[in-house]
């Protein structure tokens, strides 16, 4: 990838002289205020943002379709197969006890999957609509650095060859599935994530290598349709940066759902033979080997940014040892006018944290400022029942020596909860142990990934538990577990 | 544990002192003023010296219970902290607990008092914060909590905002601020956690270690391999390749053996090629580490670079015989009829009586990799091995899994 590219300095020049000569006689030349490369969650975004903001704007996507990996292979499809097949477990095995007798219940996976399909055309094509109604030029095709202002476009089917000159550039390509040195990623039997969206059968045994949010998300939906699953996770928990407490909780509930966890254990072999994966993987600790077979093997031990083809060496700009590109604390490269968002640069993988600075940079473009508070990222897995968070966790708290007070409630003392026979997790609170301040919120439980919006909301203003505590919820709803979680920190809860 | 706690027990440790442990094990089971708990390790350490002994009641919330070192520190070379000035009892952190190994800096050699560490960290923070904090923005409504607090105190609206600094965003006055004007609480506290919120608002771009030109994706996988991310050991045929593609200038250690009588051709290339054999599966699999209780093999083994990764290639050419004089420089071989110059070091002389004799030599050139970190200490401890084997032959003869 990258590495290819390195090449000698006298051909990287030659190259440039050729592009440029072309240029001259290509009449696809075009100029820009601000020029995007990718159309993800970021890039999508900072277009729109700038456009609304009076630039004249353009963005360059290769995939043929907007709204990057999220839209596409990311969070929306997997949300759309999480949701159904939620249903279809709850309808299978829970309408009983609800007092509602059920026929013949089958699943139909070619129509489950072109549900999914539907909302993912929506959407993106939702994202081309706002580009035409903002202003936004669309470019299909691939972008590469010829020099610090200028793109060539490599166009894919549709798309047309263009050279862009751009004042300024946002570079927002986003980041790709990490391989697992050894393991040949053929999307059928040995899946990324992409892959295991959109499998044609109900696999019998599906294993997963990462007990991470892609991991444990991709693992309810299979389960959920019948699959055996099986998660190896290095580390002796799952979840990543989940609060510890939480990840705990969030595996005896998955447990309890079938799924099976094999932690601190080192993959060491996935090869398919025939339709069947074979997996050896050992204790950590113990180096014990042990041997799984699988119909179907998830490989999701991650991503990592995706600068492939942007010709990033041609500017000589800084990656570090990840690949990530370098950045300052206003997203600029060696370039000021060249900034980069989202995956590709440092921080959280996250689409919202992405949208986030497509917006500030777009608003350092047109005022010299714009502002991403790192410290309030929420994170939420949809997995049953959801696990959502914001802010600092008690690990990090503890590893900064932090004094805090921690406040609980469950759902099981939740009344609408209990209405709902949904009564799994709970709320915790962590607070500064002095001024009360909330320092972060922990979900686990129905609804956590909405329910942790008031938590960024809290932390956004500085607000104390009390303050949280004084604001009155609506009964019945599962909010009032929010409300009583934050009163519970320094006083004691109501309804507990 | 509880928040009102003041004081607890050790019901009975898990660990002897001297054990190591991994984050989530049982350290100890502690007694509090409701249960008995399980205090699990929240990071992977070594137990220096337990201090409050099993069935130790009514030791106070903070006082250190006992003392954990990280991994890899060498128990028998730590200084431990002086227990008396640990802090007393105020501190809330969950207490008897051990709090983390964490709480000893990796970079610090010595182990610390897990509780003294994040007292201090505290107080050097509280020193600099003043700076975010600003007027109270007189438009503000305040907060529930505020307003409860004013009113209850009898402060007006106008009071508030001219004397009571705010820590808030945008010069919001928060609950920690009016309790600390009351003195309820001590304005350093607000201090040091509006600091540490502010800190964790910016992206972290401390510490970014750039990829250097040339180097590819097999430097990041091999990263990846060393955080423990789970990263396969094996490298497939794309990295192996891809090793051989970028060459800055190579690295290249290189020896000359000179033999100490002259031995026959065919048996000098059995036995060199059985020396090269054996000393590259030696310097291969030799750890690098020293020997100790306190290093796990398994660990290390995770975060090295894997051991089918190329570290050097060897040339290996044996020279028609040479005039040798006193004093050469080069080793000398099959000393051991002579006893001089037992180890491959070489300052002897090729014979004995200091006349010049014939002799075969045995060049060596490693070209050693530098993909690898440890690929120049492994190419020296090749040369070291292989020296050794030359110069006690019966070596080569001992070793039965080698068949030529």
């Amino acid at each position: 990838m990258l590495r290819t590219s390195v090449l000698p300095r006298q051909i990287v020049k030659n190259f440039n002289f050729k592009t440029q000569i072309r240029s001259l006689a290509d009449a696809a030349n075009k100029k820009h205020d601000v020029v995007i490369i990718g159309g993800g969650p970021g890039g999508y975004v900072a277009a729109i943002k700038a456009a609304q903001l009076g630039f004249d704007t353009a963005c360059i996507e290769k995939r043929g379709a907007l709204g990057g990996t999220c839209l596409n292979v990311g969070c929306i499809p997997s949300k759309a197969l999480l949701n159904n097949s939620h249903l279809y477990h709850q309808i299978l095995h829970d309408s009983k006890s609800r007092g509602i007798d059920v026929g013949d219940v089958s699943l139909n996976i070619a129509n489950f999957m072109k549900a999914k399909e539907t909302s993912v055309k929506q959407l993106t094509s939702g994202v081309e609509m706002l580009f035409k109604k903002n202003g936004v030029k669309y470019y299909k095709g691939s972008g590469s650095f010829v020099d610090e202002h200028n793109i060539k476009i490599d166009p894919i089917e549709g798309g047309e060859e263009a050279t862009v000159t751009a004042d300024k550039i946002i570079i927002a390509t986003g980041s790709e599935v990490t391989p697992f040195p050894g393991i040949t990623i053929d999307e059928e039997r040995i899946v990324s994530s992409t892959g295991a969206l959109s499998l044609k059968e109900v696999p019998k045994r599906l294993v997963i290598i990462g007990g991470g949010i892609i991991g444990l998300e991709m693992g309810s939906v299979w389960s959920r349709l019948g699959s055996e699953v099986t998660v190896i996770e290095f580390q002796n928990s799952i979840g990543a940066s989940m609060d510890g407490e939480i990840a705990k909780t969030t595996q005896k509930l998955l447990s309890k759902q079938g799924l099976k966890f094999n932690l601190g254990s080192k993959v060491t072999k996935g090869v398919r033979e025939g339709d069947v994966v074979k997996i050896a993987y050992e204790n950590v600790k113990t180096g014990e080997a042990s041997e799984i077979e699988a119909d179907v093997l998830l490989v999701a031990v991650g991503r990592r940014p995706y600068t492939e083809g942007l010709g990033l060496e041609k500017l000589e700009l800084d990656v570090d040892k990840k690949g990530r590109i370098v950045i300052d604390s206003e997203f600029k490269t060696k370039f000021p006018h060249i900034r980069v968002i989202g995956d590709v640069t440092f921080g959280p993988m996250l689409a919202h944290k992405a949208e986030e600075e497509g917006i500030a940079v777009a608003e350092y473009f047109k005022n010299g400022h714009g502002h991403v508070n790192y410290g309030n990222i929420p994170a939420v897995m949809y997995s049953h029942p959801e696990v959502a968070w914001v802010g600092q966790n008690e690990e990090e708290l503890k590893a900064a020596g932090i004094k805090y007070k921690i406040g609980k409630f469950p759902f099981i003392a939740n009344s609408r909860a209990k209405t709902n026979q949904d009564t799994d997790g709970f709320v915790k609170f962590i607070a500064d142990a002095q001024t009360q301040r909330v320092l972060g919120v922990h979900i686990i439980g129905p609804n956590a990934g909405e329910m942790i919006a008031e938590a960024g909301l809290a932390l956004e203003y500085g607000a104390s538990t009390e303050d949280i505590g004084r604001v009155c919820h609506a009964h019945p709803t599962l909010s009032e577990a929010f409300k009583e979680a934050a009163l519970s920190t320094f006083g004691k809860p109501i309804n507990f | 544990m509880s928040p009102t706690m003041d004081k607890g027990g050790v019901v009975k440790w898990a660990v002897k002192e001297g054990d190591s442990f991994n984050s989530g094990d049982a350290l100890l089971e502690v007694e509090t003023d409701k249960a008995q708990i399980d205090v699990d390790a929240q990071d992977d350490g070594i137990m220096v010296k337990i201090l409050a002994q099993n069935g130790t009641q009514d030791i106070p919330v903070g006082k250190p219970i006992a003392i954990i070192a990280e991994p890899g520190d060498d128990i028998a070379s730590l200084e431990l902290p002086k227990i008396e000035e640990a802090p007393e009892a105020k501190t809330a952190a969950p207490a008897p607990a051990p709090a983390p190994a964490a709480a000893a800096a990796p970079s610090a050699p010595s182990g610390k008092s897990s509780e003294s560490a994040p007292e201090s960290k505290q107080a050097s923070t509280s020193t600099t914060t003043s700076s975010s904090f600003s007027k109270a923005d007189s438009t503000q409504r305040f907060f529930p909590s505020v307003e409860l607090l004013l009113e209850l105190n009898s402060i007006s609206r106008d009071d508030a905002l001219q004397k009571i600094p705010a820590s808030g965003p945008k010069g919001r006055i928060t609950k920690g601020d009016v309790l600390a004007y009351l003195g309820k609480i001590s304005q350093d506290d607000v201090n040091s956690i509006t600091s540490y919120i502010d800190k964790k608002s910016k992206i972290d771009l401390s510490n970014v270690e750039l990829r250097k030109p040339g180097q590819g994706k097999e430097q990041e996988l091999q990263g990846k391999a060393e955080a423990g991310a789970g990263a396969e050991a094996e490298l497939g045929d794309k990295q192996q390749g891809a090793l051989k593609k970028s060459k800055p200038e190579p690295v290249k250690i290189s020896k000359t053996f000179i033999l100490s009588k002259p031995v026959s051709f065919d048996h000098l290339n059995s036995i060199v090629s059985r020396a090269t054999k054996l000393s590259e599966q030696y310097s291969y699999a030799a750890p690098l580490y020293p020997k100790s209780d306190l290093i796990d093999p398994l660990f290390e083994d995770i975060i090295a670079p894997s051991s089918n990764l190329e570290r050097f290639k060897i040339n290996v050419k044996i020279n028609e015989p040479v005039i040798v004089s006193k004093g050469s420089g080069a080793s000398l071989i099959f000393d051991e009829l002579t006893s001089i110059g037992a180890t491959a070091t070489g300052t002897g002389s090729a014979s004995a009586d200091g006349k010049t004799t014939a002799l075969p030599s045995i060049d060596i050139d490693l070209i050693v990799s530098d993909k690898v970190v440890d690929a120049k200490q492994r190419a020296e401890l090749f040369i070291e091995k292989f020296g050794e084997l030359l110069t006690v032959p019966q070596e080569l003869e001992k070793s039965q899994d080698f068949i030529i």
